[in-house]
């Protein structure tokens, strides 16, 4: 079974991509109490995957990382989504390979008031629909998709629902009562 | 692991000559001709709407329109707890709960770090095996009221009402179950539940067969479903096919055996492969995963570890969820893989992204693909194969 560390060894020296290895819930240390997760040494820097290996790529290069990927094995996209934070957009890219069962997800970070993105539909088709989503919800634009438009709201509605500022007369809030 | 056995050597007396895909160049010209066929059409499975371009008879384009079912399940998520977000999950897929629930459960509890006593475990297992089989028997009634034929639909009914009132006896719900929850399952099980589940298995086996007779080796339905809708392997991998819609072209990856988890480690089954990966063998590989179910729901009620009582770890109403880690869970579903992405961001009680990957929604971005070429009148038997629930797609 081939390796996933290679890979991400050859995609820091090309692309000069940030990695960040798997994390968890430590084991506990002799003498506390097992269950009880300890706290880690040091607080982590950036957010981890308890599941997979994450690759951190500038957005300018993520069409030649996806078409290095999809050259070395990564035949199979798993999806394409986003998460919105106060200052940054993550767009996620979920890839594995079917030979290697390889795991792997790339992280882009693009700024919030322009966000914009070379599609990786030409890599694999399975990102064409995935696209659409993230540019319907996120606002987040594919350059080079064949296709982007909104794929679940009407073509004329506003804002991006899954932004975190997005309000609407229709998103009724869940009271914090009991949420200390 | 046994080795998996190829659907070629099960049907190796193949004789029904393959139908070819229709080249759209011919020298009497017909003008494209725009049919809308939706958003409330019986073979659609639900609201969805295809906008179909056709030369003559034959497709050149389809363009499915979706969004008619969106209730932004994954905006809610974000303000719910982990305990709150499960009945969300049901929504999903209503066909397959139970296998919803556990996605979200097994997400909820990889990044929050609670486990679950193994008795529970292997009653999840089991409720969504069980749960596989409902889905496909109901799959099974559907694609042949798609290819017009009514009476596997009344087989297939007679046989899910079993599996649902297993379920009721459980947990009280019929379709959308809310039973597995983080930390386990809701309820133990009910006396003498695993007799009654058992025997049911027996029965079932005895009826399996019956659908074969009836549909599988009808001339009619081979004529219909074998050589349309020919997926390659490459293809198949590009476009993101996932679950049995993979396995049809030959792709031997199922997340259950290859990446295991609760207790799929422990159990031995087939994974049903095609080679063509026409509509005929994305068929048969459903009806035969169903066999495999049965054999994974046995293995499971024989091992069932544990006593009376524990199937389920004591979780919070606000069990907090750490900051600054995420978690993709890969799951097989009934219709593929479902994959739920999680994201706590600041931490506390609620997550601060959900993502649900359905198989659904992928497979339905491979129809134009797969449909290309063929008549109209396959048009449903392709989209029929590829066993579509609209909540999944829209969410």
């Amino acid at each position: 079974m081939a390796e996933i560390m290679p890979i991400i060894a050859e995609l820091e020296k090309r692309f000069a991509v940030t990695h960040i290895p798997l994390g968890g819930v430590p084991s506990a240390p002799p003498g506390q109490p097992a269950g009880q997760p300890a706290p880690p040494a040091q607080p982590a820097p950036q957010a981890f995957s308890v599941t997979e290996p994450i690759v951190k790529v500038d957005p300018k290069k993520i069409l030649a990382v996806c078409s290095f990927l999809a050259a070395s094995g990564f035949d199979y996209l798993l999806t394409v989504t986003a998460a919105d934070f106060p200052q940054r957009i993550e767009v996620l890219y979920f890839l594995c390979s079917m030979s290697g069962r390889l795991r792997l997800e790339l992280k882009c970070e693009l700024p919030r008031d322009k966000p914009e993105i070379d599609s990786v539909s030409g890599v694999w088709k399975a990102a064409l629909y995935p696209e659409r989503e993230v540019y319907d919800l996120f606002g987040v634009r594919f350059r080079n998709h064949p296709d982007l438009r909104r794929i679940f709201l009407e073509d004329e509605f506003e804002g991006y629902p899954l932004r975190k500022d997005y309000t609407s007369d229709f998103l009724v809030k869940m009271p914090e009562v009991g949420f200390r | 692991m046994t080795a998996p056995e190829t659907i070629a050597e099960r049907m190796a007396k193949d004789v029904i000559e393959q139908p070819v895909r229709h080249e759209v160049t011919r020298d009497l010209w017909t003008d494209d001709f725009n049919v809308n066929i939706g958003p409330q059409h019986p073979s659609t499975h639900g609201v969805l709407r295809l906008v179909v371009t056709l030369d003559g008879e034959v497709v050149k384009k389809v363009q499915p329109y979706c969004g008619y079912l969106h209730r932004s399940i994954e905006k809610i998520s974000e303000n719910r707890t982990l305990l709150q977000l499960v009945c969300f999950s049901d929504r999903v897929d209503y066909v397959a709960a139970m296998n919803a629930n556990l996605a979200v459960c097994l997400a909820g509890e990889k990044i929050a770090g609670i486990e679950v006593p193994e008795r529970g475990q292997y009653i999840r297992v089991i409720m969504a095996e069980l749960n596989r089989i409902a889905s496909h028997l109901l799959w099974f009634g559907d694609f042949g009221l798609n290819l017009g034929a009514g009476t596997p639909f009344f087989y297939a009914f007679r046989e899910r009402e079993q599996v649902i009132n297993l379920f009721e006896e459980v947990c009280g719900n019929r379709l959308t179950y809310n039973y597995i929850r983080p930390g386990g399952v809701a309820f133990d099980l009910p006396e003498k539940w695993v007799e009654r589940c058992q025997s049911f298995l027996d029965y079932f086996l005895t009826k399996l067969p019956e659908y074969h007779r009836l549909v599988t080796n009808n001339p009619i339905f081979q004529v219909r479903t074998r050589g349309i809708g020919v997926v390659t392997r490459e293809e198949a991998l590009n476009w993101g096919l996932s679950g049995p819609s993979l396995r049809g072209s030959g792709v031997d990856f199922d997340v259950r055996r290859d990446d295991p988890y609760e207790v799929y480690a422990n159990l031995k089954f087939r994974v049903p492969l095609g080679t063509r990966g026409d509509t005929f063998e994305r068929y048969l590989c459903r009806m035969m995963e169903m066999e495999s179910s049965v054999d994974i729901i046995r293995q499971c009620l024989e091992k069932l570890p544990g006593a009376q009582g524990g199937h389920a770890k004591k979780v919070s109403m606000l069990a907090r969820i750490p900051a600054n880690r995420e978690v993709l869970v890969r799951t097989e579903a009934p219709r593929g893989e479902m994959s739920v992405y999680m994201c706590s961001g600041t931490g506390g009680p609620k997550p601060w992204r959900v993502k649900y990957r359905t198989a659904s929604f992928a497979n339905l971005a491979a129809l134009d693909q797969l449909s290309r070429g063929y008549k109209i009148a396959d048009l449903m038997a392709i989209f029929g194969s590829l066993d579509v629930v609209i909540p999944e797609i829209d969410r």
